[in-house]
């Protein structure tokens, strides 16, 4: 997968040229999609991609190399690819119905080479009003100046009064001429600028609000009054990025904002007009509290004529890069233009919570049904949660920005997690499980008490699932190694065969579990000392019966007895070893093993045979004649010898004593389980 | 001509081998012969579409975008008409089926020199594979085994001779292209792709309505 970052805010993406998640920016002019290639492992190393990142987040200058640009820019000569972003970009369009700068893309692929640049939705649209709130004000309706005297105010109201509504005139004098209604006024109106770029600047909002956002050297508060008024000009066209961009504008200059300035310029003008100076900073503060009110307002309004989608669009894009997802302090007005839409968003995150809750106790009541009803369900609970997720995800940043919770997010997040949880617990369902886990992961990142827990979560069903492959590997690893099968006979074949299903001797079968018991062995035969051929033996069964196979053939012999030692004999070594722990004596033809030795015969030449018990420590083994030996150490008359190939499980014995004897200090063969 | 068509006019080999390359023959170049190879509720919806060699409302360069796919007969046909391809310059290619957008086929291709990248959009509904070609393409002369699969490869083109292999089961792995045709340049990993095909990869995996495991 391709590791990408995104040329507007450095976060990762997952492709150079799609929109980034974090963000939302999409790259589009042929300096952004070179760029965006360049920001990619096919052009950079890990190690440059993270220092990309950090000069985008810290807004430092970009230090990429001319060459990695050339190379990507010679990439987009290429008309397929070009093609291709044209019906990215019209795909997006259709998918989303947001507002788009698609249009302002050319269709021809063969003309996008030479376009470096595109025309931002403000400059293409250039709206106008024909009024604003700006408009409104007393200053404006009665045409008067911040320095015109109480005389003019009213010389001026009465002649507005021949031709406007007599009562608004006379209301906007009163307002200026009330030293205790003027400083609302003044607040209101564009305090510090001069009485001619006060009327360019209110004919110019009126004829292209946007130019205002970029105007330098105005005082604050007149700044943001004139910025409050173009967002009048903002309708449901306008362009997310742009809106999200105006808005972050207006919060950092709401936040520069200083009482001291602000007194200033008005008793400046006061000093100018005749009236009575603004004594203290609580007046002016009690009014500016007022105005950012207004403010919040100005913008609330703008994003209501706003589609649905493109409004939760705007906010999560505003307060993402604001707080740099989640990690920076907002800026008053977004905090509080986030409350306000928590607010307003309240009754759909409740219906959606509801439907989340119906689904999980659809999830948990379809449990017996299987997996795949359950699958539905979280299928379904995936797109719900989705959907809460994109309305919430502004109020979950600001939140996480604030050192807080979102409580309605937390609450729904621990009880899909609840799900997730007795899906596996109680259900053994780790695929929904970590399906759930890995969505809680993506929807809830935001919420560092959830992420937490959920990530451990995620870790340990991640365990669990790696755990359960490695088992299922190893089962399908032993079972081709126990696999096996032979025809056997010269004339009339007959079919030998082992496999995880059991073993198979002329169409008689023994399931693995069952056999109890296994024999093996070879004689080889001559005839005046010449050697005329070994005939091997195998014999396994049961508790009833016993399948005993004839064969000439060495190969088939070795390959057998090494796919029946490990599909069966490592078995019954355990049982073998567990029965003795349990107190059992076990008979292998005359010898009875004990755990803590064993019982020998001692052979006497006059007289009947007598029984030695000794311990492992007295005996010694051996080899001889197709048999397995057993013997006491200081008395060669007393001994043992087990037929291989007439005595079942000889060769198992056999295992568990040699092993028993190179483990030193073995007193017990169940030693051997430890 | 091919080795197959030498074989086919020599007069010593034995009649099991004789049917075993007309197998093969029919399996590349038979259309009917190929709509009998797939299931037969398939076979019927594809008899039943249109046949022609170009969408009559196709919009866009043919074959490089999905508003203008290659018409071709099923998946046996998808092989068949891809593996006839070659560039102009002489070049077969090979190739894969990296997903689908709605009913359209991806297809992520390379000439067998590793020079050239291509990504070609198919429609498999039609009961007749398209007598045209691609913009850069042309249909060889050679006898066209089959050099690609309609399945996704992970690691295209180094895996293919697993993949190769894998046909085994489809009784397909014979009708494919010798090993020792690609195997030079995989061992020397002449196949790289450029920066423009990654981008375009990763543009149109981004659209892909279904997928193979990726």
């Amino acid at each position: 997968m391709t590791t990408a970052i995104c040329f507007k805010c450095g976060s990762e993406k997952s492709a150079a040229l799609l929109a980034c998640s974090a963000c939302g920016t999409t790259p589009r002019s042929h300096d952004e999609l070179a760029l965006s290639l360049v920001l990619t492992d096919h052009l950079s190393s890990k190690a440059e991609l993270t220092h990309y990142s950090h000069e985008l987040r810290n807004h430092l200058k970009l230090s990429v190399p001319l060459d990695a640009l050339s190379q990507a820019q010679d990439a987009l000569k290429d008309p397929q690819l070009m093609a291709m972003l044209g019906t990215q970009s019209a795909s997006r369009t259709i998918v989303t119905g947001a507002p788009t700068t698609a249009p302002h893309r050319p269709t021809d692929p063969t003309s996008l080479q030479s376009t470096n640049s595109l025309a931002t939705p403000r400059a293409s649209a250039r709206p106008t009003l024909k009024s604003t709130a700006l408009h409104q004000t007393p200053f404006a309706i009665l045409g008067v100046t911040t320095r015109d005297n109480r005389k003019r105010i009213v010389e001026l109201a009465e002649e507005k009064s021949l031709y406007l509504d007599h009562d608004v005139c006379q209301k906007a004098r009163s307002d200026l001429t009330n030293p205790r209604n003027r400083l609302s006024a003044e607040i209101a109106w564009l305090p510090g600028v001069s009485p001619r770029k006060t009327s360019q600047l209110l004919e110019n909002l009126l004829q292209d609000p946007m130019t205002v956002r970029e105007m330098a050297g105005l005082p604050t508060l007149a700044h943001l009054n004139l910025l409050a008024a173009a967002f009048e000009a903002v309708d449901g066209k306008h362009d997310a990025d742009d809106l999200a961009s105006f808005i972050l504008e207006v919060a950092a200059l709401a936040d520069g904002l200083d009482p001291d300035d602000i007194l200033r310029d008005i008793n400046e003008d006061r000093a100018v007009s005749g009236f009575p100076d603004v004594q203290t900073f609580e007046q002016v503060e009690a009014e500016l509290a007022e105005r950012k009110r207004y403010y919040r307002n100005a913008i609330k309004d703008a994003l209501n004529r706003l589609p649905p989608t493109t409004l939760i669009q705007v906010m999560t894009e505003a307060v993402d890069a604001i707080t740099s997802n989640g990690e920076d302090h907002a800026p008053e007005l977004i905090d509080e233009l986030v409350d306000s839409y928590e607010v307003e968003t309240q009754s759909f995150l409740q219906k959606e919570a509801e439907n989340v809750h119906k689904l999980i106790k659809a999830a948990r009541d379809s449990t017996n049904a299987g997996e795949a009803a359950v699958k539905t369900y979280v299928d379904k609970l995936a797109v719900v949660a989705r959907n809460w997720d994109k309305v919430a995800q502004p109020i979950q940043l600001s939140a996480k920005a604030r050192g807080i919770n979102h409580e309605a997010s937390r609450d729904l997040a621990y009880e899909i997690r609840s799900l997730a949880i007795d899906l596996f617990n109680k259900h053994d369902m780790l695929t929904q499980s970590q399906r759930l886990t890995g969505l809680l992961q993506e929807l809830f990142a935001e919420l560092p008490e959830v992420s937490e827990r959920v990530e451990q979560d995620a870790d340990a069903l991640a365990d669990i699932f790696r755990e359960r492959g490695q088992s299922v590997a190893r089962k399908d690893e032993w079972a081709r190694e126990i696999t096996y099968h032979a025809e056997i006979g010269i004339m009339f074949k007959d079919t030998l065969s082992i496999s995880p299903d059991g073993l198979s001797w002329k169409g008689h079968g023994f399931p693995l579990d069952t056999i109890t018991r296994v024999r093996w062995g070879g004689v080889r035969h001559s005839v005046n000392g010449v050697p005329t051929g070994t005939a091997y033996t195998i014999a396994f069964g049961d508790s009833r019966s016993e399948a005993i196979v004839e064969l000439k053939k060495e190969d088939i012999y070795s390959k057998f007895i090494d796919k029946l030692w490990r599909a069966v004999c490592v078995r019954l070594l355990g049982e073998m070893l567990e029965a003795l722990k349990t107190g059992r004596d076990l008979y292998f033809g005359e010898a009875l093993v004990h755990d803590n030795g064993i019982t020998l015969v001692k052979h006497k030449l006059l007289g009947a045979n007598e029984k030695v018990r000794c311990s492992w420590g007295q005996t010694q083994i051996w080899n001889a004649d197709g048999s397995f030996c057993i013997g006491a150490k200081d008395d060669k008359k007393t001994n043992v010898a087990i037929s291989y190939i007439h005595v079942a499980n000889t060769h198992i014995l056999e295992q568990a004593i040699r092993m028993a004897f190179k483990k030193s200090g073995v007193l017990r063969l169940s030693d051997l389980l430890q | 001509m091919g080795f197959l068509s030498n074989l086919f006019g020599g007069s010593k080999e034995d009649k099991a081998l004789r049917e075993a390359l007309a197998h093969i023959h029919r399996i590349l170049d038979d259309e009917a012969f190929q709509l009998e190879l797939i299931n037969p509720a398939m076979k019927a919806m594809l008899e039943s579409a249109p046949a022609y060699d170009k969408a009559p409302n196709g919009t866009g360069p043919f074959g490089f975008t999905e508003t203008n796919p290659i018409p071709v007969n099923g998946p046996i046909g998808q092989l068949a008409y891809l593996s006839k391809l070659e560039t102009q310059s002489g070049l077969r290619i090979l190739f894969h089926r990296i997903g689908a957008i709605d009913t359209v086929d991806v297809f992520e291709a390379v000439t067998f020199n590793g020079g050239e990248w291509f990504i070609l959009f198919v429609d498999l509904y039609h009961p007749k594979r398209s007598r045209l070609c691609p913009n850069g393409f042309r249909f060889t002369t050679d006898v066209a085994q089959f050099s690609g699969f309609h399945k996704f490869c992970e690691n295209f083109p180094y895996d293919f001779v697993e993949k190769k292999a894998s046909e085994r089961e489809s009784g397909l792995n014979m009708a494919y292209i010798a090993i020792s045709k690609v195997s030079e340049q995989i061992q020397n990993r002449v196949f790289n792709r450029p920066l423009a095909h990654k981008a375009k990869l990763e543009l149109v995996k981004n659209r892909l309505t279904s997928f193979q495991s990726q």
